[in-house]
């Protein structure tokens, strides 16, 4: 039995899943069709329910209770509170109603139009713009079922119409004579009565004025007002609407008469538009006036002016010929950069450079830093130049993006919800290709970012050579305010040596350079195609008058620091020259002939191949001093004396020949390391003979790292194996020498180890009460930030500097310092800098 | 969590919090004062970031529909982990930002990431020159007392990283960021910090600039982000944590080798967090059931992965385990939201429960209003009808006459939708103007 009932239900479940599998396709062919079948499917549902196919509110197929706007082809997104079942008469009355401004959908674009101009891909815009009006919706409170009327034909003046401005009206002897508003008795939106509507028979009590708008309601209307307050209203409009100190309901009452004369008036009856402009300077004045202090008026207001903007772009002789301003505040891009974007989209034309600024500008993505803010000027040429070399003639935005729309919930409870469309031009300003345009900002940015500082820090020397040096070369070969010391450059190069005292000239320098001002000078130099030897920036000391330089042509793009295969050579050089120096025969050839190997061993490139011949000539042509030599070699360990013996060998090596010369020098290298003196040869015969004993430089680590082998890709492939291995083996090397080199180098810099200021740190100690947690120098810090509620970054920078702290990372301690203590930050990360004294309180506890 | 309701809220968070909300975008800072519920799941997270302060790993994935607050979750995380002293990096997963790549788009996941660095007195990002400087700092202290050459000082501090894969070009940034302000450099300071975001594109670049052989790429995106952790305990923090949202990006990728190369970067990521061989690092991901368990293309799609985050089969009928890799999001109920009200309204008033604009019964009215206008949406998917409520506040605020019942009922609830469905339609495509056709599509 029970079995039996067990095949019966087998059946049953089998049957059903052939069904399930029989109609699946059909699902599958159903569920996957375009989003268009299936709302037009959905229509079909409605259809069979007899509704007509226009535009109106029907029931919500999904919310029961609910009804839902038909645009003629597909649901819109508006849903309002489902009326009563409408009587018969009703319905077919709705069926015949033309809906008020049939909000159609008409904004398909055209598939595979030929390419056209933007001008006549405008125009052609511009006309089926035209009817697709803003769709205008009924109130969602309205409990009748919403039949609104179709625009009514209105009167220059007089009787139920709209009073132009210019025109005077007199209302219970009330003159106004600056129009735009509606008087008049039975003009209604949206089937119900017009809430500005001023009806002359209302009954009007002049005394007392309400003019603190005691009675105004939050939804004011003209009918519903209390007879005090219309006397005050009118005496608003016939006062010229600007008087202070209005109540904003007033204000509110006379925007909704602007709102229905823009969305129904104005947006069925193209004649009407020059009007636009007339409304909306009256509204940007009004939002300018009583806007400051209420927000609910500059919201509605604003969104009010955007609306009308949207309107007067959907004619081509509105769209801006330029870019627009590009404000610090970039919150959100202006419509008619959108429009004009769009358009270029449209019509597959390249973005012009300056509107791909503005464009980068407004970008949601892209990230505006102070630089941009600060150097304006730099950065949009500097953009400007960079989107040019990337993009050519410009960079033409991908096509996808929403429609442009705008849905602007009108203050009038009678309008409610306005969207207004632009026929079919698509909002691609935060699509596509944002990740080049953000680049390209991010580039300019950078490349202005140390000038950006600099002239933060000191406003009044834009322009001087210090802050010109900082300037990207790309913007240096625009101003020719360079071309003095490029010309003067190629002078000195022609010579063996040049006095640092000419380098000065137009830096303000005496005597001796700072560091940062060495830097700079450098720097400079580079930018215009030139070397200086001595270069602080690869370890030299800073210049000073009675110094001499050698001054030679760099490649560009030659490197503007020191690589480790750099700093080991210099290092090679500065013992090579040390021993030779040591007995008395310090002399170019005998340096070269050794040591010309060491650069093609390290690597080198041809720029810093270039720097280290100047470098080694200059070493020759100055006297050096070597009295701090002994002592420095002597702080270094055993191990790292170690690594550099060795890298004398096989630099000795290179050339797979051992010289005598290279013995007599390698050996006196290592009597200078202190190193063992009879291992050399012992060492060179194990380097030729494939290094059987090598020397551990670091105990390397046993993991090996998974890496993930990538799908096979050319180019992942190419780095060879024995390159590979070459480059771990001496990349340690060269990482030991760096360091070791960081250490030998004070003696090449005639600076010395002196370039500590040390006038700060005397004090420091005695000044400073040490806070919760903080070393000396912070608790300083802190002590002079409070010395003041707020800061700008560069006055911190420059308190750091003082103290010989760098800024973000004190900022940083003294905020953590003050979390630990009361949670807050003692300096708040935002500029202006507000320092919190409370939390310094707690610190001081 | 509630102990914190107490709590002052400073007018900057306050602003922030308000702010973002209105817009519809989760805030970066002061989630505690409006985190509600989800008691069991911050303190799994909680004690995953104790153990990356301690020197350990984690990996945890954090699973929940659209609109249930994955976001608004890992930026919690985020804040907590703040507090606790470590840095976080953030950022979303998109087309052209992923775990594995070989066209530039793992380099930009990974500068996107830097750039969000986050430290507890810089929360809202650009923290990298931040830990940089602490470093460097500390060293500086070190070699004033101890009399040594800073730079050597700081290059023994690095030591530890070199031992690591691409370890010595990352010291020798650090290095150059410390020769650059010795020397008054600024372009090499700016230049470091932007080798150290990932934002140089070529080595040659590189190399002219900081004098360094490789850079951060595709190749190396990991083993970079490991160095990082490392590099932020010695600056002084107690490890790295990194959130990733978005990560249903992974699960979109059309081809099935480079989706599964991404897989295999999350299982190393994983077997790295488990087995020890990362330090101070932890992941927090954020993606959607499909991310996870789809079949064909989810994380399950991945055996191996499977595998690992299988759930403990004890774990059902109302039992959780909170100790998995994954934590399940269930979303909001109208308990949670009417609580989130009150924190809300708690916020806007800056604490002070006498400036509460609307009362008790106030919050019920406007949830029986998003009722009646979106159905269940307003507490499922949040994000709009906390958008209304602020609104109703500022309105309220501004406009101290009105009564708050007459405002409510002009409040505007909009369905909230899921773009990642909206993008599956074609561009082209005219009707997608429409935005919630396809919101309760059923046959």
């Amino acid at each position: 039995m029970a079995e039996s009932v067990g095949h019966a239900i087998g059946t049953v479940i089998g049957v059903l899943l052939v069904i399930a599998i029989l109609a699946t396709p059909f699902f599958l062919v159903y569920h996957f069709a375009t989003k268009k079948n299936r709302a037009a499917k959905k229509q079909g549902r409605h259809m069979t329910q007899g509704h007509a196919e226009a535009p109106n509110w029907y029931p919500d197929p999904q919310r029961p209770g609910l009804e839902r706007w038909w645009t003629g082809n597909g649901w819109g997104p508006q849903t309002r509170q489902a009326t009563p079942p409408p009587s018969r008469g009703e319905t077919r009355r709705r069926e015949v109603a033309p809906p008020p401004t049939p909000p159609r959908s008409a904004e398909a674009p055209p598939v595979a139009t030929p390419p056209k101009t933007i001008a006549t891909r405008r125009s052609a815009d511009a006309g089926r713009a035209a009817p697709a009006r803003p769709a205008m919706f009924p109130p969602a409170r309205s409990a009748r079922p919403a039949t609104p009327e179709p625009p009514r034909p209105v009167a220059a003046s007089g009787v139920d119409g709209w009073i132009p401005v210019g025109t005077s009206v007199k209302v219970a002897g009330y003159t106004i004579n600056s129009g735009l508003i509606y008087v008049g008795r039975r003009l209604q939106t949206a089937g119900r009565k017009e809430p500005s509507l001023i009806d002359p028979k209302l009954k009007v009590q002049g005394r007392p004025l309400d003019l603190e708008g005691r009675w105004l309601d939050y939804w004011p209307s003209y009918d519903q007002l209390h007879p005090t307050s219309r006397a005050a209203y009118l005496q608003w409009l016939s006062a010229g609407r600007r008087q202070r100190g209005t109540p904003v309901g007033y204000v509110f009452l006379f925007m909704y008469g602007l709102e229905r004369r823009v969305f129904v008036d104005i947006s069925s009856d193209k004649r009407l538009l020059p009007e636009l402009p007339i409304i909306r300077q009256e509204m940007s004045a009004l939002i300018d006036l009583y806007g400051a202090d209420n927000y609910s008026l500059r919201r509605y207001g604003t969104g009010f002016l955007e609306a009308i903007d949207l309107m007067l772009l959907q004619d081509d002789k509105h769209l801006p010929e330029v870019p627009p301003e590009l404000p610090t505040d970039r919150w959100e891009a202006p419509l008619s950069l959108r429009v004009v974007i769009g358009g270029f989209a449209a019509d597959g034309v390249p973005v012009p450079p300056e509107w791909a600024l503005a464009w980068a500008w407004f970008h949601p993505e892209t990230r505006v830093r102070t630089a941009a803010h600060r150097c304006f000027e730099e950065f949009s040429t500097m953009f400007l130049k960079l989107y040019a070399a990337k993009h050519g003639v410009g960079l033409v935005p991908a096509k996808s993006g929403r429609a442009i729309k705008l849905e602007y919930r009108a203050a009038s409870a009678a309008i409610q919800v306005v969207s207004l469309g632009l026929g079919g031009v698509k909002d691609v300003l935060a699509k596509g290709d944002r990740g080049s345009l953000e680049q390209l900002v991010e580039q300019a940015q950078s490349s202005i970012d140390a000038y950006s500082r600099y002239v933060g820090k000191r406003p009044d020397e834009r322009g001087t050579a210090r802050a010109q040096a900082l300037l990207p070369q790309e913007l240096l070969e625009d101003t020719g305010a360079a071309a003095p010391f490029a010309s003067k450059l190629a002078q000195w190069s022609a010579r063996d040596t040049v006095s640092a005292n000419e380098l000065f000239g137009g830096w303000a320098i005496e005597g001796r350079a700072t560091k940062s001002d060495s830097v700079m000078i450098a720097q400079y130099a580079q930018k215009l195609g030139y070397g200086i030897e001595p270069d602080a920036r690869f370890g030299g000391p800073s210049y000073s008058a009675d110094m001499a330089v050698r001054v030679f042509r760099l490649d560009a793009g030659a490197s503007q620091t020191a690589s480790p295969e750099y700093q080991s050579a210099t290092t090679v050089i500065h013992l090579a020259i040390a021993v030779s120096a040591a007995d008395g025969t310090a002399d170019v050839a005998e340096i070269e002939k050794v040591f010309a190997h060491a650069e093609s061993r390290l690597g080198l490139r041809h720029d810093e191949i270039v720097r280290l011949e100047n470098h080694a000539l200059w070493l020759l042509a100055s006297p050096v001093k070597l009295t701090g030599l002994g002592k420095r070699i002597a702080e270094l360990s055993e191990h790292e004396r170690e690594t550099l013996g060795q890298l004398m060998v096989e630099v000795a090596l290179e050339d797979g020949v051992v010289t005598v010369d290279e013995i007599k020098s390698v050996t006196k290298i290592f009597k200078l390391l202190s190193l063992d003196e009879s291992s050399v040869t012992a060492r060179l015969h194990s380097a030729m003979t494939g290094g059987s004993d090598p020397v551990l430089v670091r105990p390397g680590s046993l993991q090996r790292e998974t890496t993930i082998p990538g799908p096979p890709d050319a180019e992942e492939q190419t780095p060879s194996a024995d390159f590979a291995l070459d480059l771990a083996s001496i990349e340690q090397k060269l990482q030991e020498t760096a360091s070791v080199s960081a250490l030998l180098r004070d003696i090449f810099d005639e600076d010395g180890p002196a370039t500590e200021p040390p006038s700060v740190q005397a004090e420091v100690p005695v000044s400073a009460k040490s806070l919760a947690g903080l070393d000396a120098k912070h608790s300083r810090l802190a002590e002079r930030l409070a010395e003041q509620a707020a800061w700008d970054r560069v006055e911190i920078e420059r308190l750091c500097a003082e103290l010989d702290l760098l800024p973000d990372g004190a900022i940083d301690t003294l905020n953590e310092a003050a979390f630990d203590a009361c949670d807050e930050p003692l300096l708040e990360d935002e500029e202006p800098m507000t320092f919190n004294h409370t939390a310094y309180g707690e610190l001081q506890r | 969590m509630s102990e914190q309701q107490a709590a002052t809220i400073r007018p900057r968070e306050r602003d922030a919090l308000l702010q973002a909300l209105r817009t519809g975008v989760v805030p970066r800072i002061g989630q505690q004062h409006i985190q509600v519920a989800r008691v069991h799941e911050v303190r799994a997270l909680v004690s995953d970031i104790e153990r990356i302060a301690d020197g350990g790993a984690g990996t945890r994935f954090v699973i929940g529909d659209y609109g249930s607050g994955k976001t608004f979750f890992l930026h919690v995380v985020r804040s907590i982990a703040l507090q606790q002293k470590l840095v976080t990096v953030h950022a979303d997963l998109s087309p052209d930002r992923r775990l594995h790549a070989t066209g530039g788009q793992a380099r930009s996941l990974y500068a996107e990431l830097t750039r969000n660095m986050a430290t507890r007195s810089k929360p809202d990002g650009g923290a990298m020159a931040n830990v940089v400087e602490r470093f460097i700092s500390s060293a500086l202290t070190e070699a004033a007392a101890s009399g040594s050459a800073p730079e050597s000082v700081v290059r023994t501090g690095l030591d530890r990283l070199s031992e690591l894969t691409g370890g010595y070009d990352f010291a020798e940034v650090i290095a150059k960021y410390w020769q650059g302000h010795d020397s008054g450099n600024d372009q090499l300071k700016i230049d470091a910090v932007r080798w150290l975001r990932g934002e140089f594109s070529t080595r040659t670049d590189a190399r002219q600039a900081l004098g360094v052989r490789t850079i951060i790429d595709d190749a190396n995106f990991y083993d970079q982000l490991k160095l990082l952790a490392v590099f932020v305990r010695l600056a002084g923090f107690n490890g790295l944590l990194v959130c990733l949202d978005e990560m249903v990006n992974l699960y979109k990728m059309a081809n099935t080798q480079a989706r599964n190369s991404n897989y295999e970067q999350i299982l190393r990521i994983i077997n790295d967090s488990t087995q020890g061989t990362a330090e101070g690092l932890g992941f927090v991901m954020g993606g959607t059931p499909d991310f996870l368990m789809d079949p064909r293309r989810g994380l399950y799609s991945y055996q191996a992965l499977q595998s690992r985050l299988a759930e403990n089969p004890f774990a059902r009928d109302g039992i959780v385990d909170y100790s998995g890799p994954v934590i399940r999001l269930p979303n909001l109920t109208p308990e949670d939201f009417y609580i989130l009200l009150t924190n809300l309204r708690n916020v806007q008033a800056g604490g002070d429960p006498s400036a509460y604009l609307l009362p008790d019964e106030g919050l019920q009215s406007y949830m029986r209003h998003c009722a009646e206008r979106v159905g269940d949406a307003y507490f499922r998917t949040p994000r709009n009808s906390i958008k209304g409520f602020l609104d109703l506040l500022a309105v309220l605020e501004q406009n101290q006459q009105l009564q708050w019942s007459d405002v409510i009922a002009r409040v505007e609830v909009e369905v909230e939708t899921d773009p990642d469905l909206e993008d599956t339609t074609t561009p082209s495509e005219n009707g997608s103007d429409n935005d919630d056709e396809l919101t309760s599509f059923r046959l």
